[in-house]
Order: C-alpha cells, then structure tokens, then sequence
C-alpha cells in the first residue's frame, strides 16, 4: 500500500473550493481535477483504502494522470492563500511530486529535460559553465572588498544579460562594492524543487552555492531573480541550515539604498505603470511593498494597482515549470494577466521577476496588447 | 454495448470535446460534495458520474438534457459543491453538468439595480466586480470565496446579510432554466419580477435544490455600496445571555445588517490548534452597514443594548477579524481531521431551549460540537452546530453522521426545521412539511420531471443506485442504529489536547 506524504492534510481538507476559485490552471482549465481541491480529494480517495477497495481487491494509487494534474500548476501559491484550513498546498504540490518520482514515475519531458542539463553544466539553458560571467562585459566593477554579492541567476547571466548589466548600472550609481559568483555559480536549483526533483538540489546545488557564498564572507547577498530569492530564502536553510550572510532580494536592497539617500534618481519617469508581484517574491517570499516603495521613489511615475495585487495577485503563469511543459496554457494565463493591466490604464507593467516578464510579454504579444512588461532595474536605469 | 454507454457516446458525439470527459479522475473528483462519504456508500449509491460535461450556454444544457432523455440517463446539476447533502452528487450515476463552467457576468442593468449572471460564478467574485462599479451584493452565503451564485439559489439562500435584505428568494428577480424536457423557460418578466401576479415561479425555482431544473442565468437585485461598513463584537460570560441577546436585537426598532453568534467551544478548539483566540462563553458579531448618521445611530443604540444585558465591547480590531473570519469558520476541521455541519432554522424564542437541548445530545453522544448561527430575520436564527470527527475511523465517523438527524429531531421538537434535503437528509421532508404537502411537492416534481431524471431520487424521496425508495421508518432506523453505535465509543478525542479538557456542554 502506498504511504503518502502529509496525509492527515488530505483528511484536513474540507472540500470548501476556496482555493478552486483562486487557482489559475482551473481558471484555465476548468477541469476540478486540475484544481488543488480535485487533486486532494483523489488522493484522499487512495490514501482511504476502504472495505469495497478490500471487497473489490482494488489496491489504489495513483497513475499517469494524476501525475499530469500534479504538474498542472503554477506553484503560484494562491491556494495557501485562501486555504480554510491553513494547508501548506504549496509546499505539498512539491512533496507529492517528489513522491510520484520516488515511485518510479517519470517527470515530464521538459522537466527532465532541465534537470539533465543543470546536472551537466549548472544551468536549464544547457549553455556552457565558463560563460556564467560573460553577460559583465567589464569585470573593472567588481570588488575584492565587496559589501555585497550579486546572485546573478542563471535567466540574467545567459538569456537576458541586460538586466544584470541594469544592476551594475545601478549599484554603481550608488557606490555599493560588489562581487559575483561567476561561473562558480550554479543554478539555484528552484526550477527542480518546483517539479519535485529535489535531489539535485539537496546533494549538489544548494551545498554548492552555500558555500560558495560563505567562502566569501560577505555579509550580505543580493539577488534580482523572484526564484532564486524564494529558492534561497526559504529552500537553502531546510538543506544546509541557517545561513551566516543577510539575504535581499534586490528591490528591499534599492529600498535600503534610497532610505539611506546612498540611491538618487536624477530624471523623471512619466509613465502611468502597475506591478505585477511574482508569486515567487510576493506570496512565497512575503516581498510586496519594497518594491513599491522604490517604484513610488521614482520622480513622475504614477502607480496604479491592479484590482489583484499582493497577497491576491494572479500569477502569470510561468512558475512551476508550467511555462517549459504547457506554454500555450501559461501564455493565455499571461494574457489575463496584462488585461487586468490595461483594464486600470497601465502604459507598463513592472516586475522583478525574468519569467514573469517573459511570459507577460508573449501573452501581450499573443492578444495583440500594446501594455509591455519590463523589470523594475530597467526602469531605475533609465533614472540615475 | 450497455445502454448508458451508448447515451455517453451520444453526448460525447454532441458535446465540444473540450468540454467533455469520462476520463476516471475526473468522474471522481465530481463524485462528492463537502460532506465526506466513506466509500462503502457506494453499495447503495453510484456517486460517480459516468460523464462530465462543462455547458457554456443554456442552449447546450438543453441539448445535453435532451440527448439524455433520449437514453434514460440521470443528469446532476453541480455548482461549488460546498454544501453537505448530497444535491449536487449523483445517486445514479449519468451525466454530471459541472456549471461553474457557466462563469460569466453577463452584465448590470444600472436603472433597475439589476445584475445578470450565469450561475457558476462564484459570490466572492460577483461582490468584487459589483464593486468596482460602486454596487454591492448585500446578501450571500458565509462560502461565498467558493460557493456559486447557482448553488446558493438552489439550497434557498439564507446567509450572511439577510437580517436586513432578506434571502436569495427575496432577490432574485428572474431565473433562466432548462426545465427536464429540455425546454427553456424564464420565471419572471422584467416588468413584474419583484410582484408577480400567476405563480411565483421565481420562487418555485429557488430552493429547489436543482429537482426542477437547470439554472443557467440569474437576476439579481443588487444595491449601490454603502458609505459605511462596520462590525463590532461583543463577548458574553455565557450563551445564555447570547441568546437573550439575539432576542432583545430581534425586538428592537432598528435593523442591523447581519447578527451571528459563535460559541465559547469554536475558539477553545482553535486554541488547541495553537491560535491565538478569547476565552468568552461566546460572542455575538453585530455588523452595521449605511449612511454615516444611520450607521452611528444603530452602533449607540445597540451599544447601549448589549452592554445592559452583560456584554462586552471587544476591539474594533477583534471585531474586524471576526468579520474577516466569516467565511473560514470551519478552520477547527484541522484539529480532528473531519468536521460536519448541521443546519437547522429555530425562533429566536426557542434558540436558548433547543441548545440546552443540543448540549444534552452532545454529552449523550460523547462528541465535540460547537455552536454557531446568525439572525436570518426578526424571529428566526439559523442554528448550525458542527461536530470534529476522524474520518480514518470510518465506522465511528459514519455513526457519527446520525448526530446530524438526532440535531434536527431537537429542532423540529421546538417548531424548528431543518434546511437542506438534498440526498443524504431526503427522508427529513416529514419533518419538515405534513404528509398532505409532501405529497404535493412531489406532484409538483413529478409532473415536471416524470421520469426523475434531473436530480432525481432527492429532495422529495430518497432512491439508491437501483432506484429503491428508502422511506423515513428505515432512515429513521438506521440513524438511530447508527447513533446507538457511536454511543458505545468512548468520548471524541483530538490528536491534541483542548485547553479545558472535553469541551461538549460548557456553554
């Protein structure tokens, strides 16, 4: 018989739809088995080995379809938002992932896929180790004495090298010493733990990275990525214990500089722009006002939100790995997205987040939307 | 090839495929509502579905309802499924229309306060869109982030804000169905929704529990949202002077939006889950909504009230969490891994009598209840205990279901009567109406659907799977049988310990 993990969770589940409502692969979908509900409410049935499973020699567990429901998510986290009875879904969805590998269940093929290439070049992008750094055309920048390391990521260090060249930019700006990793940094690990294949991580990133960072002994470590903040923030210390350095996401690091006057932005932005929170950075990691805060510093920018924000902000539709197996899905998810931007009359959406902003954008382009995505470091640029 | 097969193909032929499955996990996950069933039910009841059907229009519910006429197959309404009695679960299996794929507001009609949905969307969702339009819905169930707007006018309606604007039945202006045979109807005409001369078809419909037919479009009355919105609360040594509470609120010249109450027990069983919650005999949660004068007017007036007869004011900051627990007042579920609700409408007069009278069936039936409700108007409270059971123990979880039965008894003993029939509480009909009028409702269901198709074997009679009939002498039998059995177990137990010891009767 099979043991499940966190079954007295699947007992705890009311079945109130709370989180139905809220999920977006079931505003898609419309499918109940797609929403977290349905897929509590089929497991219950296999962990609850009752007398017709006995009567009828039935012996439940779960098959490829259910497998299928279990990636059929975002990992945006709404569900734990709205959940009636406090379940930790979010961190479940991974558990059970884990659990169906565990069985000998393959992951699906883009999954497996990313989980190849990390294991052979540090990396989902299967781009070579050496050119982690390439995207810093000048190394002049980086410090021996560094106050602060910058976990480029591997989204910013191989597919969009200008929001890493955005936050040199910036740091310099404000005279904050800085250093990187370079190509003894490795994927972080997030789009592995989202899909539940976490041994990677547990044996040979998260330890990797760890120590890399405290090698350097520096106090502080900032990163511009929503998944490798939340991966570090909230992941890191469950595999390799309490850090010794602070960790920021860059935008509470900005919010820091411009408290301490350290960040002046010297031009205007006249915009009228929202923000979009990444799940990863706001639901996950608790991050929703620090970069508001730094958008609000911004000379002549308007903020608007939209109706969704914060704790209730819908997800685009890239996390999880949904975007790499269902990116017809994840972009129409997009799609929604930017309109609730166009319904409050944003010219711009700002994120912190590359696959939010990538995703933002194919749905845009997708709907035929003139409301563009970009990061908030592309915006501060334009500023100092 | 059997002949619900056949009937499946047909429909799969005629419905987008999109939008159809009879792929297994789907069938289960649509097999059930928020009531947990132990699999053994189903050697009487086929609950799973044989196919899924997501309609978009009423146009295609017609034609689903059609094709399954044509084959004798049962057709399930099913909107958030987050009641307790089996109406929205097949008894029969057939085909299952999941409406919450019929999600549009299709729009607001400004000069009558008027909006038109379809009736899977959700409540929480319909408020928020009125809302951004300076209009509110006033009245909905405490479910409302997942109950649909289809559903809740199915059960009848009676929720939060119906103290001052009534239930569903009394907002409802027109309903779109699709009767059994396929036919389209409406119930109203614009002109006469509000007073219909002819039957109150719009009344026949709502509470109907889905016997008569499909819901596929709503109007509803809403209102412009009010300057002010403010909830207070007040704790009392014991329900006692709760009750006594309710009744001084229900004689007084003023009319708050919405009174509801909650037992010392609700928050002892959410300090056993290790949060934080006030030791209070219970507290009485009276929410104020309108013009700024209006609203100030009331909250001295029933500050005054309350405090004479022994209440405490609690924070503005309690009373605001309270507000925003509204809809999450089952969170104690977690505590024993299963919770299950009764729910019973009583006089204000009687509310005291019949939970001494609950308490005594508690400690009889060594459970774990607590008791909560709200005023629906100014002589009746809904009174909707809920118990902690283990699930994993199905024998004892089962035996415990008759506490639901043994509850409405007390209720129908003081006038009271139970709400919602659905499939599991079917035989409760007697108690609520005479002999000669059940008689008449299931003319009314017969006539309309002879067959029994839409929903059939619910509401008015109970039917299992081969469609035997199950009379209230055998339910009768079996709940008391049942309640028999779950008085030789020892006391409900928690897996962790509630402050206090055993909570059942210290009210």
């Amino acid at each position: 018989m099979i043991r499940i993990p966190e079954e007295r969770e699947l007992y705890a589940c009311l079945q109130c739809g709370y989180c139905r409502a809220v999920c977006p692969i079931y505003a898609e979908t419309g499918w109940e088995s797609n929403n977290p509900r349905g897929k509590l409410f089929a497991l219950k049935q296999l962990a609850n080995r009752g007398p017709m499973d006995v009567v009828l020699r039935r012996d439940p567990k779960p098959g490829d379809d259910y497998k299928v429901r279990l990636y059929q998510c975002t990992s945006c986290g709404a569900c734990d938002e709205v959940c009636h009875v406090n379940i930790k879904l979010a961190h479940l969805w991974e558990e059970l992932k884990e659990w169906m590998l565990s069985m000998g269940y393959e992951p699906l093929e883009a999954h497996r896929k990313i989980r190849e290439r990390v294991e052979k070049v540090r990396n989902p992008y299967d781009e070579p180790i050496d050119k982690r750094d390439a995207w810093l055309t000048d190394k002049s920048v980086l410090s021996p004495d560094p106050e602060v390391l910058f976990f480029a990521g591997c989204t910013a260090s191989y597919r969009v090298g200008f929001l890493g060249q955005a936050v040199v930019k910036i740091l310099k700006a404000a005279d904050v010493k800085f250093n990187i990793l370079g190509s003894d940094e490795w994927c972080c690990g997030s789009p592995l733990l989202r899909t539940g294949q976490t041994d990677v991580v547990r044996n040979e990133l998260a330890p990797h990275n760890s120590r890399e960072i405290e090698t350097r002994g520096v106090n502080a470590i900032i990163t511009a990525c929503a998944g490798c903040y939340n991966t570090i923030k909230n992941d890191y210390p469950k595999i390799v214990g309490k850090p010794t350095y602070n960790l920021y996401h860059l935008t509470e690091y900005l919010e820091k500089l411009i408290k301490e006057k350290r960040l002046v932005f010297t031009k205007e932005f006249k915009k009228k722009v929202t923000y979009h929170d990444p799940c990863h950075l706001g639901r996950h990691a608790r991050v929703f006002e620090a970069p508001r805060n730094v958008i609000k510093a911004i000379p002549g920018i308007e903020l608007v939100e939209m109706d969704y924000n914060k704790e209730m902000a819908h997800c685009c539709g890239a996390g999880g790995g949904y975007k790499s197996a269902f990116n017809y899905s994840a972009e129409s998810i997009a799609a929604k997205r930017v309109k609730e931007a166009e319904e409050v009359g944003a010219e711009l959406i700002i994120t912190s987040c590359p696959f939010c902003q990538v995703n933002l954008n194919a749905g845009a382009k997708n709907i035929g939307s003139k409301v563009k995505t970009i990061d908030i470091v592309q915006v501060l640029e334009q500023v100092i | 090839m059997v002949q619900s097969e056949i009937a499946k193909r047909s429909l799969m032929s005629a419905v987008t495929p999109e939008r159809i499955s009879d792929e297994k996990i789907e069938r289960l996950v649509t097999s059930h509502d928020l009531a947990p069933m132990p699999k053994v039910a189903a050697l009487a009841l086929k609950m799973m579905p044989d196919v899924v059907i997501h309609p978009k229009e009423a146009e295609e519910v017609s034609e689903v309802v059609r094709i399954a006429n044509g084959w004798n197959m049962p057709v399930t309404p099913r909107g958030g499924a987050s009641w307790g009695f089996g109406g929205a679960v097949p008894n029969k299996g057939g085909a299952l229309l999941d409406m919450t794929s019929m999600d549009r507001i299709i729009g607001l009609d400004v000069e009558r306060g008027i909006v038109r949905v379809q009736p899977g969307v959700v409540w929480l969702r319909l408020d928020e869109w009125l809302n951004r339009r300076g209009y509110f819905v006033p009245y909905y169930p405490s479910s409302a982030p997942g109950a649909t707007i289809g559903g809740w006018i199915s059960t009848g309606g009676v929720g939060v804000g119906g103290y001052k604007y009534g239930a569903a039945r009394d907002n409802v202006r027109n309903l779109q169905i699709v009767l059994p045979s396929g036919q389209i109807i409406n119930t109203a005409h614009n002109l006469d929704s509000k007073h219909p001369s002819q039957f109150d078809l719009t009344s026949l419909f709502v509470g109907s529990e889905g016997s008569l037919g499909i819901v596929t479009s709503i109007d509803l009355q809403v209102y412009p949202k009010p300057d002010v919105f403010f909830p207070t609360t007040y704790s009392f040594p014991n329900m006692d002077h709760v009750y006594a509470a309710m009744s001084k609120i229900s004689e007084s010249r003023l009319r708050p939006y919405h009174v509801a109450f909650v037992d010392g027990n609700y928050f002892r069983f959410l300090r056993a889950m290790g949060r934080e919650a006030p030791e209070v005999g219970g507290i009485l949660n009276i929410i104020f909504e309108g013009p700024k004068e209006k609203v100030e007017e009331e909250l001295k007036f029933f500050d005054q009230l309350m405090t004479s007869i022994g209440g405490k004011r609690e924070s503005d900051e309690i009373a605001q969490h309270e507000w925003k627990e509204r809809s999450y007042e089952l969170r104690s579920k977690k505590l024993g891994t299963g919770a299950v609700i009764g729910e019973a409408l009583v006089s204000v007069d009687k509310a005291g009598i019949v939970a001494n009278e609950t308490i005594k069936l508690v400690r009889k039936m060594k459970m774990n209840v607590s008791v909560m409700g709200y005023l629906i108007d100014r002589n009746t409270v809904a009174f909707l205990p809920f118990y902690l059971t283990d699930e994993r123990r199905w024998i004892k979880a089962i035996s415990s279901l008759s506490f639901v039965k043994k509850f409405l008894d007390v209720a129908n003993k003081h006038g009271g009567r139970g709400v919602g029939l659905g499939l599991f509480m079917a035989n409760n009909i007697y108690k609520m109406r005479d002999r000669n009028t059940v008689e008449l409702l299931r003319y009314i269901k017969e006539s309309i659907d002879p067959e029994g198709r839409i929903n059939g074997g619910k509401t008015v009679m109970f039917q299992t799977r081969y469609g035997i009939r199950v009379g209230p002498r055998l339910f009768r039998f079996g709940m008391n049988a049942l309640a028999f059995i779950k008085r030789l177990y020892p006391r409900d137990k928690y897996d962790r310990p509630v402050p206090g010891g055993f909570p059942g009767g210290e009210h």
